[in-house]
């Protein structure tokens, strides 16, 4: 079995996540409520890459705490939300964000849901109408519920 | 998914027992719920995805599961696009009736599947066509799962009302007139009084999780005040009602948490108090304890509610000797209206600690509402017509002559 | 009719996708950087503070740039080949030693060998971020016009070095 460096990272962050560790930085970074709610929001929305399961804001990786410094001082220094993903994406890719961003690729993602849900209309309409003229008696199986 | 598919599947059968439709659906969806489960163990034990679930992953192992898959899943699917278009019957149904109701379950359930499939293979889909490396996560998930489930939440509580093969719509809008209302105040006035806030999700969620609460007692009220000789429920229709009154608790538990829960992390010194949603929590003091494989560092809080004592709580940073990895014990105290959560992060220097504090309202509802569901699974699977011989060779000859 | 057959079908889809996925580490993330202009640095030099070591040190050359720190066990596993790396190969070796004890950097390297022309001290992570550094060690190859042509993940040996690293170094000879 060929080396897994992320085998050992997993079994860190297995035993931290076992005990229901929570990463917790020194105190509320911002004292303005927004950029708090801000600052909470995107830590909350970007994947820790060593901990690939938890966001920053969970993770006690050091990588978690250097990220969520990054965006403090991001945050800090006027930039927006799109502007501090952009930063994350530029260096980790599209992975680092939980919520994958609308684009080509990912439009597949976002548009699923609603694709599947009209071809269950369809399925629903065809099968209705199909039924709808068929005899309702029929050699009654069990009374059901 | 095995859960969402296997739901699917009693639905399914009660078409297929009562009028013989629905047959090669919940063919499908039996084998679809158990291949999941089969899959679901391909997917933690073969490493080829990145999961909290996954255990001693190992690719060699993986590829012994796959042929497994292969196997089963290939084979049971062959046989049924082999056999299955032999098995449609000629009954019909009306537009409104309980069969196109739970025909709706079926979708939407199946949609819910397929969008937990699909989101959690995505990723591996899109490597293997080199289309990057792509990000999925509980931000998708939960706007996913939403858009199927919604719906079906109110869908149950009309399905469980109407009739096989038509019913009359006035004689179920009478029925439901009540629960709805019912329904419509609940959902409005418990985030707005008892919370403080509302929203269009908290109050659809919560006019959902009422409405099925309300729905699920109407039956088991109008059978509780029939006259006497007139026949009551059948434990089938009561563990209906009871299982569909265990989802409208585990609706709103989910509602009311996801809205309305708060987490703070502040900074403690011992002695000092905080207020976080209305209780103040006061870190008395710090001290350092010896356990069977561990040390630790307990704090003791003392939580108040308006001045009254609540409960104290003893969260722990531990260091376990052998690995020297940090773990936290949180202090919880739980209650049916809401669970306290307390747990130390790390120390700060100075006798601070980063304390994280969280208050999660009904989230115990999410518990019971699964276990009254699974109460309402057992009290209809004692139903008198699955232990009564005679019937049951009846049943099996029935369904013997409609596969011909 | 043919409706029956989607399943069976869509399951057959899944099979090679599931083969392809068995080979390889889903925890790997491919560098935003391949192919594009490496971060530029400037860090404090390990061994003397007072002078630097940066991008611009190796500007217009092929060179190698290793994340390490002592507190990483597959850094220890290819030091050996680094040391072997440097010395027969004229590529010249940049470290960064990323959120690591400096004292206990200086040892780790007095005890084993010094396979590099110099080491940045990266002590909060900085520059490790900027190059998009998740694990260590991390060595990436960049090109004589600063492209990065490969990141590798994991520790290096000879044999990874001659599937992903000599294809790239030959194609750039070429262009020479």
């Amino acid at each position: 079995m060929k080396f897994r460096l992320s085998m050992l990272l997993a079994c860190v962050c297995l035993v931290a996540l076992a005990g229901g560790a929570h990463a917790i930085d020194t105190g509320v970074a911002f004292d303005d409520p927004e950029l708090q709610a801000r600052y909470e929001r995107l830590t909350d929305e970007v994947r820790c890459l060593k901990c690939q399961n938890q966001t920053i804001r969970d993770s006690n990786a050091f990588l978690a705490a250097d990220l969520r410094r990054e965006i403090r001082r991001l945050i800090a220094e006027g930039r927006s939300d799109d502007e501090i993903k952009d930063f994350l994406v530029a260096r980790y890719g599209e992975f680092a964000l939980y919520r994958p961003r609308m684009s080509g690729k990912t439009l597949v993602l976002w548009i699923a849901p609603l694709v599947l849900v009209i071809v269950g209309i369809v399925v629903i309409v065809r099968v209705v109408r199909g039924r709808m003229s068929m005899p309702l008696d029929d050699d009654g199986q069990r009374e059901g519920p | 998914m095995p859960w969402l598919a296997g739901t699917a599947l009693i639905h399914s059968l009660a078409v297929t027992e009562k009028r013989g439709l629905f047959k090669s659906w919940t063919l499908l969806l039996a084998i679809s719920a158990f291949s999941l489960s089969l899959l679901g163990t391909f997917l933690v034990r073969s490493g080829i995805l990145v999961s909290v679930h996954a255990f001693a992953t190992d690719p060699a192992r993986g590829i012994f599961i796959l042929a497994f898959l292969c196997v089963v899943i290939g084979g049971a699917l062959s046989l049924y696009a082999w056999r299955a278009p032999a098995l449609d019957s000629d009954a019909g149904f009306r537009p409104l009736s309980r069969e196109t109701f739970l025909l709706l379950n079926n979708v939407l359930l199946v949609i819910a599947t397929a969008l937990i499939l699909g989101g959690t293979l995505s990723p591996l889909i899109y490597e293997a066509f080199d289309w990057g490396k792509i990000s999925i996560g509980p931000p998708w998930f939960e706007i996913a799962f939403a858009i199927p489930m919604v719906p079906l939440v109110y869908l149950v509580g009309v399905g469980m009302h109407t009739a096989w093969r038509q019913q009359p719509w006035r004689a179920l809008a009478r029925q439901l007139r009540v629960p709805a209302l019912v329904a419509i105040v609940a959902g409005l006035a418990v985030p707005a009084l008892f919370y403080g806030r509302m929203g269009l999700l908290l109050v659809t969620g919560c006019i959902a999780g009422f409405w099925l609460l309300a729905v699920a007692l109407v039956q088991p009220v109008r059978s509780w005040r029939r006259s006497p000789g007139t026949a009551g429920m059948t434990r089938a229709a009561l563990g209906m009602s009871i299982a569909h009154f265990g989802v409208g608790l585990f609706t709103l538990g989910v509602t009311i948490v996801s809205a309305f829960t708060v987490e703070q992390d502040v900074s403690m010194t011992p002695g000092e108090q905080v207020a976080v949603a209305g209780y103040q929590f006061e870190l008395r003091e710090l001290r350092e304890i010896d356990g069977p494989n561990y040390r630790a560092t307990e704090a003791t809080v003392e939580v108040r509610q308006d001045g009254e004592f609540v409960t104290t709580l003893r969260p722990q940073k531990r260091t376990y000797r052998v690995q020297q990895s940090p773990m936290t014990e949180a202090g919880i105290d739980a209650g049916w209206h809401r669970d306290v959560f307390v747990a130390l992060g790390d120390p700060l220097g100075n006798d601070a600690w980063s304390v994280r504090i969280q208050y999660k309202p009904l989230i115990r509802f999410i518990w019971l509402g699964a276990f009254i569901m699974a109460l309402g699974g057992m009290v209809a699977a004692s139903d008198r017509r699955y232990r009564e011989p005679a019937a049951a060779s009846e049943r099996a000859t029935g369904l013997a002559g409609e596969t011909a | 009719m043919w409706r029956y057959l989607l399943p069976v079908l869509a399951f057959a889809a899944l099979i090679p996708v599931f083969i392809f996925g068995l080979d390889r580490d889903p925890s790997e993330l491919p560098s935003p950087f391949i192919g594009k202009p490496a971060p530029e640095f400037t860090l404090p030099q390990l061994k003397d503070p007072s002078m630097t070591v940066g991008s611009s040190d190796y500007a217009g050359k092929t060179a190698l740039v290793n994340v390490w720190a002592t507190w990483c066990v597959g850094c220890r596993q290819e030091h050996g080949y680094l040391l072997e790396l440097s010395a027969a190969k004229d590529i010249p070796l940049y470290g960064i030693n990323w959120r690591d004890d400096r004292n206990e950097a200086l040892n780790w390297l007095a005890q084993l060998g010094d396979p590099y022309v110099a080491s940045g001290y990266d002590s909060d992570g900085r520059v490790g971020i900027d190059w998009g550094v998740y694990g260590a060690p991390e060595t990436f190859l960049i090109g004589p016009d600063g492209t990065v042509l490969h990141k590798h993940l994991g520790p290096l040996n000879e044999s990874i070095w001659q599937r992903d690293f000599a294809p790239k170094l030959a194609a750039v000879e070429e262009h020479e």
